[in-house]
């Protein structure tokens, strides 16, 4: 089932064009990534989606409905970025608060506990460290108990473990049948979490596929290395399918490829009987695919 | 309405919980009265009405000129207003909260006034207070519509302070606070009669000592709360 769909979105501030024709859907249970350097429209477009702007053209639905309808706003759970709380409010104050925004509000005290925020309970907000901040604003985009979640720059300022635990806890999000948006910078993150991911790039969507979908196609190529045990001719692997080069480094041979090579290379050496050792696969990692794709790494303020 | 009666509530807190607000609101003016009170105790009834008058709008000017544009300019600077625009409740409803916190002070402001004013320095109750609940009301009114223009456009606290600045003494000024309202050029105690701090002492002053009121001075505050409050609601942003 389709639960975004956007088509030809278009947004622009007097002259510069922040989004210039994007299309893509999301479909229910998936986690959907949006990457991309600063200035690339993702935070535009996911704002657009949850009705804090409106496009200039080209058409969004979520859930059927246009965005910031009523009825759908009950539906979706939103983190912003640049967000904040009064400083003397209590967090057990913000979350019931915003559960009496909704027709049928999840139990906040038990979302307090999913997030480690029970012993917090009666601080204010100026009390909260970043990480907790964090995690009180994730609670309150889920106390509505939404259909669809976005989540903008979802681990900023947690510590790794904090980051493993909301990694995990997402994931648990997703298995009772929510979609999730998330707008990220940490590679890691999105490879983790991910189904599918769109890189942005000046306005336009350069890539979408699934995380290993995205590092297979731009992927230039990998290397593999490996010691042969015995005396053998590498020369034999140069016609293998996927491969590009082969060389020798006193005992090591490379083995320079696209594709999946490798297995090709290892099933040769495995008919010819060739023992080999120290075998290794040099891999790409998304964050290559995306500096292959957008031509600028994913920095702190990506 | 849950959703309303659970902001309301928490405003309320929030605002008792930052104290310096609430502190200059209500012990700024009661101490003015008494400071004033008893160094002139020989005073006349319309001095003492014109002394009651002016604090009760002070207290009211610090609601409605510095509290509620300071609040509402921190909710936008700190992206309060726009997490509230993507749930189910609009941001409008924090305004309304906090217009009636800050409403229900201003009440509170005046019967403090009053009643320690009567208590502690001997200043006669209101000789007519039906009409005075009535135009100390409009007065709150049109107080609060003038802090929602400020309310309404200022970006942070800060810039809200100062419009609050900017606002309070002009305001003060056409009240009567130096030069008395006799003594002001005759344009001066027009402009004053007809805005809501000067316009609003006038109605409660006449209110205390039990005199007719000023039909063109109730319809120009009356006319001042529509056309601010229509003004703010126009410049109003949400983000």
């Amino acid at each position: 089932m389709t639960v975004i769909e956007v088509h030809d979105l278009r947004k622009t501030y007097g002259r510069t064009t922040a989004v210039a024709g994007v299309s893509f859907s999301v479909t229910q249970g998936e986690i959907f990534g949006v990457l991309g350097p600063n200035g690339a429209g993702k935070t535009t477009t996911v704002e657009c989606l949850t009705g804090l702007r409106t496009p200039d053209s080209g058409t969004v639905r979520v859930l059927g409905r246009q965005p910031g309808d009523r009825e759908l706003r009950q539906q979706i759970g939103v983190q912003l970025q640049q967000s904040s709380l009064h400083d003397s409010m209590k967090v057990h104050e913000a979350l019931q608060l915003y559960a009496s925004f909704y027709d049928s509000p999840r139990d906040w005290s038990k979302l307090l506990g999913q997030w480690g925020l029970a012993e917090k309970r009666n601080s204010t907000f100026k009390e909260l460290s970043g990480g907790q901040r964090q995690r009180l604003f994730i609670a309150l985009a889920l106390i509505g108990d939404p259909r669809v979640v976005f989540l903008d720059e979802l681990t900023t300022g947690l510590d790794p473990q904090a980051r493993r635990a909301t990694w995990e806890l997402i994931r648990g999000i997703r298995e009772q049948g929510v979609t999730v948006v998330l707008v990220s910078h940490f590679m890691d993150e999105v490879e983790e979490l991910c189904d599918r991911v769109a890189i942005f790039d000046r306005g336009r969507i350069v890539a979408l596929d699934s995380p290993a979908g995205l590092i297979a196609t731009a992927a230039s190529e990998s290397r593999l290395r490996f010691r042969p045990m015995a005396a053998f001719d590498e020369r034999a692997l140069r016609h293998l399918p996927g491969v590009t080069e082969v060389r020798r480094d006193g005992e090591q041979v490379i083995v320079s490829g696209v594709g999946e090579f490798h297995a090709a290379v290892t099933a040769a050496l495995a008919r010819a009987h060739v023992l080999v050792a120290e075998l290794r696969l040099d891999q790409q990692s998304l964050d290559d695919a995306y500096l292959a794709l957008t031509g600028s790494r994913m920095g702190e303020n990506g | 309405m849950n959703a309303l009666r659970t902001m309301t509530l928490l405003e309320a807190k929030i605002v008792l919980r930052d104290k310096v607000g609430p502190l200059f609101a209500f012990l700024m003016p009661v101490m003015l009265l008494f400071v004033f009170g008893l160094t002139d105790r020989e005073s006349s009834a319309t001095d003492s009405a014109f002394l009651g008058s002016l604090c009760l709008a002070l207290g009211i000017a610090m609601v409605a000129i510095y509290l509620v544009p300071s609040y509402m300019a921190s909710y936008r600077e700190h992206g309060i207003l726009r997490r509230l625009s993507v749930s189910p409740v609009p941001p409008s409803r924090l305004l309304i909260a906090q217009l009636l916190v800050n409403a229900t002070a201003g009440i509170l402001v005046v019967a403090l006034i009053v009643l320690a004013g009567h208590w502690g320095l001997g200043i006669p109750l209101p000789a007519s207070p039906v009409m005075f609940v009535a135009v100390t009301l409009l007065m709150i009114a049109a107080m609060l519509s003038l802090g929602l223009i400020v309310a309404a456009v200022a970006r942070n606290t800060k810039t809200a302070n100062l419009c609050g600045q900017l606002l309070f003494w002009p305001n003060m000024v056409l009240g009567g606070i130096w030069v008395k309202r006799s003594d002001m050029p005759g344009w001066m105690r027009v402009l004053g009669d007809h805005t809501p701090m000067g316009g609003g002492m006038q109605a409660v002053q006449h209110a205390w000592l039990g005199e007719s009121q000023s039909i063109g001075g109730l319809f120009a505050l009356a006319l001042c709360t529509v056309l601010f409050g229509a003004l703010a609601a126009r410049l109003f942003r949400w983000q």
